[in-house]
């Protein structure tokens, strides 16, 4: 059966059962903070491994005087982001779509954190392809939960050890293992670490949904998370060096101190850019102003 | 009040696959004192050996009293002693047993062997090393052979390995069974000599099998025929 | 006298509905442990023993006495059908096993007991280093130090005399006598006051075995662990074990000191059994 979008779909796409389910889903991932809910998560008409769990979790809370921004990779005009704030305009009249997280009341985001502070009553929702922090260390998911249960997390921490173990120190750069109020440990999704020692103690409300995998947790406000490390061997977030071991700057607007991605000019020379497009933008608009 | 009373003792085997009841002594009393070496004598397959093992609780006893003398004076029943009981009193010394056999594990070495009793009471390894070659060298085994292991060894340097680590301790009651058997004249008498000034000095209790008419009369104080 | 480590008290395990009959028409003096009313299987019909502190058991018994079943009972690898074992740890705390649940239990494994097993897959996690599976239990435990972890895991490997030079190496690349080395290093690491060694020396040929049984005879000298060796080998029990008992059919055929159930044996099987032996 060919299905047309029109004005005329159901607010929100997914039928109000539906979305019933994945709010209550989301109210109990809220109230038991990183312990994975299952849930029966709904065909999207988009292929799962696209963002399908995030999107039905956005879906599910959108309300018609809701602001939605959604970055992928810290952008915003990516092919997924833009695709995602179309359909949701498409699916939910009246929903404003911002660049802007500040202004924002829903952040759908695949894989990093906006730069921008944040504050009470916005709600992060993100894209999770691997729900299980416990997936890289046990192939069953009846033996994981009995692990996640009992707070049984040693063999992931036998996985650090050995890490220190070849490499000499801890060398996982997203996925970070992320213990959540000092109960189970999650996967973070793949933001990078500078975004893992983020989630600690933040105002937002830190929602994750894993489409393909049925599965959604979450990080409440004002929630300790804390990246599992040895007292010896801290956790620490990515440092990002320019040729002469300083600080590096973004080649762009010049901020510091943020997540960079990393660019090679044509003369080999390594060139870091504001990973977060919008906050680059709004330094480079307020720099303009200032002048 | 000697060391070991042994009181109306009687041992009769049950060979189940021949429904047949082999029975060796009956009603079976005698005392060892301390200080003194004790002789059982009698023909062969009249029991010498269950005596010891019965004492030893390597057989169970039938009927009777096998009354020992504790350090403390105190008088405990070796048949009614528990298990755990009987092993603390082979543990601490207070009862040793050599028999005609050795049995150790391949690779230990005869001072290792010897040094084992020792090892058991936690003692650190290397003084248990030292006191077992200090017996070693009382049972003149030749110190070349101190860090081979006894399966390789002759059946009287074995004997004589068997006989320092049943020393060691100097239990306060000793059961020797045939502790000379495959020893030479000259050594086997050499060897009881070293006992025997053990036994007086230590006020140890021996209670022995010979088969040797001459060893038994020139190391006894007491005979006991079985019959 | 020494404290009781273990109190084992008629411990049952009934594959099947179980009848009234189970219990009589089973056992050491039956053909089998399958009943003949409900053909329901005694894998141990009402087992008892005690273990004092520092003293090593024997367990012997043909493939399907129940030997097995007991000591995997007691580390919570299998359930019982009903019994009690009550176990005091080093703090002269008495705990009943069965009764505690799931978390207590993998507490108690991984802190209180250790176990090494025939097979090393099952004991070993072969996708760890050998060093990150006996950090495991430590990590278990809680150590969340790096640099004390791997001084306690090396020192455990010094003891069963595996060189350190391999102790980043995987499992698989071991040979068996040293895998089952690496299992009693990872058993050993948190101190458990009581160690289940199941079949330990099974398959490993002849001298890898006498290596193994005089390293588990160093550590009982230089720990304090109460140990209960399971094996068929009536030379295993020789050397290592203080008292032995014999089972046959899920039930106890007769119990006492290792020398004396070798030498004096009272019960038929155990003759047999004896006689029989290589």
């Amino acid at each position: 059966m060919r299905h047309s979008l029109t004005q005329q779909d159901h607010f929100g796409f997914i039928d109000e059962y539906a979305k019933r389910e994945v709010r209550r889903a989301t109210l109990k991932a809220i109230c038991i903070p990183g312990y994975q809910v299952p849930y029966s998560s709904r065909e999207m008409p988009m292929g799962r491994g696209f963002g399908t769990g995030g999107l039905q979790l956005t879906l599910s809370m959108i309300g018609p005087t809701d602001t939605l921004k959604v970055i992928d990779q810290g952008s915003d005009e990516s092919v997924n982001a833009e695709n995602i704030k179309g359909f949701v305009q498409q699916v939910c009249s009246g929903v404003h779509v911002t660049n802007k997280a500040t202004e924002a009341s829903i952040v759908q985001t695949r894989h990093r954190i906006p730069e921008a502070p944040m504050s009470e009553g916005q709600i992060l929702v993100f894209q999770v392809p691997y729900p299980d922090s416990l997936v890289v260390v046990e192939a069953s998911e009846s033996k994981r939960r009995v692990m996640h249960s009992e707070a049984d997390y040693a063999k992931l921490w036998v996985k650090l050890y050995e890490d220190i173990v070849r490499y000499g120190e801890i060398t996982i750069s997203h996925r970070y293992p992320t213990e959540i109020h000092g109960g189970y440990v999650i996967d973070p999704s793949p933001i990078p670490r500078y975004d893992t020692a983020r989630l600690h103690q933040s105002p937002v409300i830190h929602l994750f949904g894993a489409g393909r995998e049925k599965k959604i947790y979450a990080v409440p406000p004002y929630t300790d998370a804390k990246p599992l490390a040895f007292e010896d061997h801290a956790f620490r977030v990515e440092s990002f060096l320019d040729q002469d071991g300083e600080q590096a700057s973004c080649s762009v607007c010049g901020a510091k101190g943020v997540y960079f991605d990393e660019h090679y000019t044509d003369d080999g020379v390594v060139q870091y850019k504001c990973s977060d497009t919008d906050f680059c933008l709004q330094n480079l608009t307020n720099q303009k102003n200032g002048q | 009040m000697p060391i070991l009373s042994v009181q109306n003792l009687t041992k009769t085997y049950f060979v189940h696959e021949q429904e047949r009841l082999v029975s060796t002594f009956k009603n079976l009393s005698f005392e060892v004192c301390a200080g003194e070496s004790v002789v059982l004598s009698g023909p062969s397959g009249v029991g010498k050996s269950s005596i010891l093992n019965c004492i030893y609780r390597t057989c169970l006893s039938d009927t009777g009293k096998i009354l020992f003398t504790q350090r403390d004076q105190d008088q405990v029943d070796l048949i009614q002693l528990p298990d755990a009981g009987m092993l603390a009193l082979r543990k601490s010394g207070d009862i040793g047993f050599v028999t005609q056999f050795l049995h150790s594990l391949p690779r230990k070495s005869s001072l290792e062997v010897v040094a084992q009793p020792l090892l058991k009471q936690g003692w650190k390894k290397e003084e248990a090393l030292d006191a077992a070659a200090d017996q070693l060298k009382l049972f003149m085994l030749r110190e070349s052979l101190w860090n081979l292991s006894p399966s390789t060894f002759s059946g009287g340097e074995r004997q004589r390995v068997n006989l320092a680590r049943g020393m060691i301790l100097q239990p306060r009651l000793l059961l020797l069974d045939e502790p000379t058997a495959s020893l030479d004249q000259a050594t086997s008498v050499k060897v009881m000599e070293h006992i025997m000034e053990v036994i007086k000095t230590q006020k140890m209790a021996v209670l022995s099998i010979f088969h040797d008419i001459d060893m038994i009369e020139n190391f006894s104080d007491k005979v006991i025929t079985v019959s | 006298m020494a404290n009781k480590v273990l109190e084992v008290n008629n411990v049952k395990k009934v594959y099947g509905s179980e009848c009234p009959d189970c219990l009589q028409s089973t056992g050491p003096e039956h053909a089998s442990n399958i009943c003949p009313s409900c053909g329901s299987i005694v894998a141990l019909g009402g087992v008892s023993f005690d273990l004092h502190a520092n003293e090593c058991l024997g367990i012997v018994g043909e493939s399907g006495s129940g030997k097995s079943t007991l000591v995997k009972s007691l580390y919570f690898d299998q359930s019982v059908t009903s019994g009690k074992a009550w176990f005091t740890d080093q703090q002269g705390e008495r705990i009943d096993l069965f009764a505690q649940h799931a978390a207590q239990q993998r507490w108690l494994r991984n802190n209180r007991l250790g176990m090494v097993y025939q097979n090393p897959h099952i004991g070993l996690n072969f996708d760890f280093t050998v060093g990150g599976n006996i950090a495991e239990r430590l990590l278990m435990g809680g150590s969340r130090n790096y640099a004390k972890i791997r001084s306690s895991v090396q020192s455990y490997l010094e003891k069963v005399e595996i060189p350190l030079a391999r102790m980043d190496d995987m499992p698989a690349d071991f040979s068996g006598g040293m895998q089952q080395r690496v299992q009693i290093a990872k058993a050993l690491v948190t101190k458990p006051s009581l160690l289940f060694l199941d079949e330990v020396t099974t398959g490993l040929d002849l001298s890898v075995q006498a290596r193994i049984l005089d390293l588990i005879l160093q550590l009982r000298y230089d720990l304090d662990v109460a140990m209960i060796v399971v094996t068929h080998d009536l030379g295993v029990v020789r050397l290592l074990a203080d008292r032995t008992i014999v089972m046959k059919n899920g039930q106890v055929v007769e119990g006492g000191l290792t020398d004396q159930v070798l030498h004096d044996p009272q019960h038929k099987y155990t003759q047999r059994l004896i006689s029989s032996e290589l």
